[in-house]
């Protein structure tokens, strides 16, 4: 915004009728107004507009990220033990972008278990006989996959455990480079980590491994679900929570590992579903903990290499419930403690985070839900008849728009 | 703080020479009029070379109905001794539908007002023609956007194609 009054301000261009290309507005007032628009399909259909419009609008499309939807595993009633994640569309707005993965099928034997989604790429393991490890990066807007395996007889599922898979996006255009990390253990002792990372621009893996020192101890608990949760990349780190104990991160670059201690030092505040990590804003790891319906916050924030936990806030989430977005979930009662059903309440749980639109999603009573930690906007996203409340990995999917660069058209120029 | 009671006026003359006489109150509405007269309180006549006399007088009209508007809450406030919430709700309600009205004009019109907005820094305004002007964008076809704000299309064939094979989705109806 111009702030000052140059008496001798040059005249804004205002004869439209001659300059019909332009709408007598700077690049910045167009933007301004681009930015109103409440959904993207509106948006991207304005590309086609003229010049300008795809000049502008193709630089708002690139920064932001929008939540498109979800996948998640179907509580199953086929006879198969793992299948492909279903995905669920949830921005109205938008017209049934197709982005399920049926077209990873090419032979009916083969079956995926989904590990993580991040900016528009779905992390998939391929479940194939024989002890060797298999990844499977589909990018579902494309259409596209690729497949990228572990160097044979490195990892023996009969042996290993695996702790962290994850995919992460390096570095931008033009030399765009993806990383994907792998740390598994052996598992009869747990004393020895094997991180591996893999680089798309080198299109080989490396790999380091770590002798347990004292500092990160393998939980070995009974009980323990097989299931991977999924990582948090922020502030160029893959964070993972570990089994509730304390947080492993892996640099990428380096595959050293380190480790975390929880906000929380008191292990009974935490439960099964009760608890998430997620990435602020501003790129910093957070800490989410429900406690009946407040949502707890906290970021961890380094500061000279040292690093450390701040509580953003507590919110109670029972203020947010807006009749309008949340339709009947909003006259129910919902607490994060487990035993509270008995007292009639509804559970609550965390069940996934969308890192570049900041989304927090928990089911309420069946409902898919999303909690904006930005806006603080709590919305109704899906309904799930066979849920029955059980805590269930949901994976967001979303992307930066358009999911491909933008072409370069002739002629471009800004007023 | 001393206040005179006289309150003083302002002449704001635009390019084509037209001059409006506002109270200060009113000029103090546009921020970049209100920084002018904090550096240098003697001012009494502005000449802004950015704005017409057709879309100063509205920037002028808008600026003396939110100001009375705000005057009018603030004296039942004192009143009263407290607001009472139903006449506050009652008259952002009228002054809304207000706005509404004051935004029924033409494009061309109302680009001008964006940038008179933006130029004098009147803050509620931008807010008000920007959203307007957002309102008026989406839910419509590149065609009917064209035609609303007289814009050619100077994109080849080919590049509209392109842009189509894109982003298929997004021009695809669903079911």
């Amino acid at each position: 915004m111009k702030s000052q009054l140059p008496i001798e301000a040059p005249q804004a261009p205002v004869q439209p009728e001659q300059d019909a290309a332009n709408i007598p507005l700077d690049d910045d007032l167009l933007a301004e107004i681009f930015h109103r628009f409440d959904n993207v399909a509106s948006l991207i259909r304005c590309l086609q507009v003229c010049k300008r419009f795809y000049h502008v609008i193709s630089l708002i499309l690139r920064t932001e990220p929008f939540f498109l939807g979800f996948y998640h595993v179907p509580n199953s009633t086929s006879p198969r033990p793992r299948r492909l994640p279903q995905y669920i569309h949830t921005e109205p707005h938008f017209t049934n972008p197709n982005l399920n993965l049926v077209y990873l099928n090419s032979k009916r034997s083969n079956m995926y278990s989904i590990l993580e989604t991040r900016s528009s790429q779905v992390l998939l393991q391929k479940m194939v006989h024989g002890p060797d490890l298999h990844f499977v990066l589909a990018s579902p807007f494309r259409r596209s996959s690729e497949t990228i395996e572990l160097p044979p007889r490195l990892f023996d599922a009969r042996i290993h455990r695996l702790i962290v898979c994850s995919y992460v996006p390096w570095t931008q255009q033009p030399n765009e480079e993806y990383k994907v990390v792998v740390v598994f253990s052996d598992r009869p002792s747990g004393a020895l980590f094997t991180v591996m990372g893999f680089s798309s621009l080198a299109h080989k893996w490396t790999s380091v491994s770590h002798n347990q020192n004292g500092r990160i101890t393998f939980p070995k608990r009974a009980g323990y679900q097989e299931g991977l949760e999924p990582t948090v990349f922020a502030s160029r780190m893959v964070y993972k929570l570990q089994n509730g104990d304390y947080i492993l991160a892996v640099d990428p670059s380096t595959l050293l590992l380190s480790k975390i201690d929880l906000p929380v030092t008191d292990r009974s505040l935490l439960c099964y579903g009760n608890h998430f990590l997620g990435r602020t804003e501003e790129d910093n790891l957070c800490f989410f903990l429900m406690r009946k319906m407040d949502l707890f916050m906290w970021v961890y924030r380094v500061n000279n290499n040292v690093g450390g936990w701040f509580l953003h806030e507590i919110v109670d989430l029972n203020g947010l419930m807006d009749p309008h977005a949340m339709g009947e979930v909003a006259t129910m009662r919902f607490s994060a403690n487990m035993l509270d059903q008995l007292k009639g309440f509804r559970l609550v749980t965390l069940n996934g985070f969308g890192e570049g639109s900041g989304v927090l999603i928990l089911v309420m009573a069946d409902w898919v839900i999303s909690y904006n930690i930005k806006s603080k906007r709590l919305e109704r996203l899906w309904y799930s008849h066979d849920w029955a409340t059980r805590v269930q990995a949901v994976y967001a999917y979303e992307m930066v728009w358009p999911p491909a660069p933008m072409l370069p058209l002739g002629g471009q120029q800004s007023a | 703080m001393a206040r005179s009671s006289t309150e003083n006026m302002i002449t704001l003359m635009s390019s084509d020479g037209e001059e409006f006489m506002v109270t200060e109150k009113v000029a103090r509405e546009c921020t970049t009029i209100r920084n002018m007269l904090e550096d240098d309180c003697v001012i009494t006549n502005i000449p802004l070379p950015n704005v017409t006399s057709d879309i100063l007088s509205m920037v002028i009209e808008y600026c003396m109905e939110h100001v009375a508007a705000a005057e009018k809450a603030a004296a039942e406030t004192a009143e009263k001794g407290s607001s009472s919430a139903p006449a506050a709700a009652k008259a952002n309600k009228d002054l809304e539908e207000w706005d509404k009205a004051f935004m029924n004009v033409d494009v061309y019109t109302l680009c001008d007002l964006i940038l008179a907005a933006n130029y004098l820094n009147v803050s509620g305004l931008l807010d008000l023609t920007i959203q307007t002007a957002a309102n008026l964008i989406k839910g419509k076809s590149p065609e009917q956007i064209r035609k609303t704000f007289h814009i050619q299309n100077d994109l080849s064939l080919e590049e509209e194609e392109k842009i189509r094979s894109q982003t298929p989705w997004a021009f695809e109806k669903s079911e």
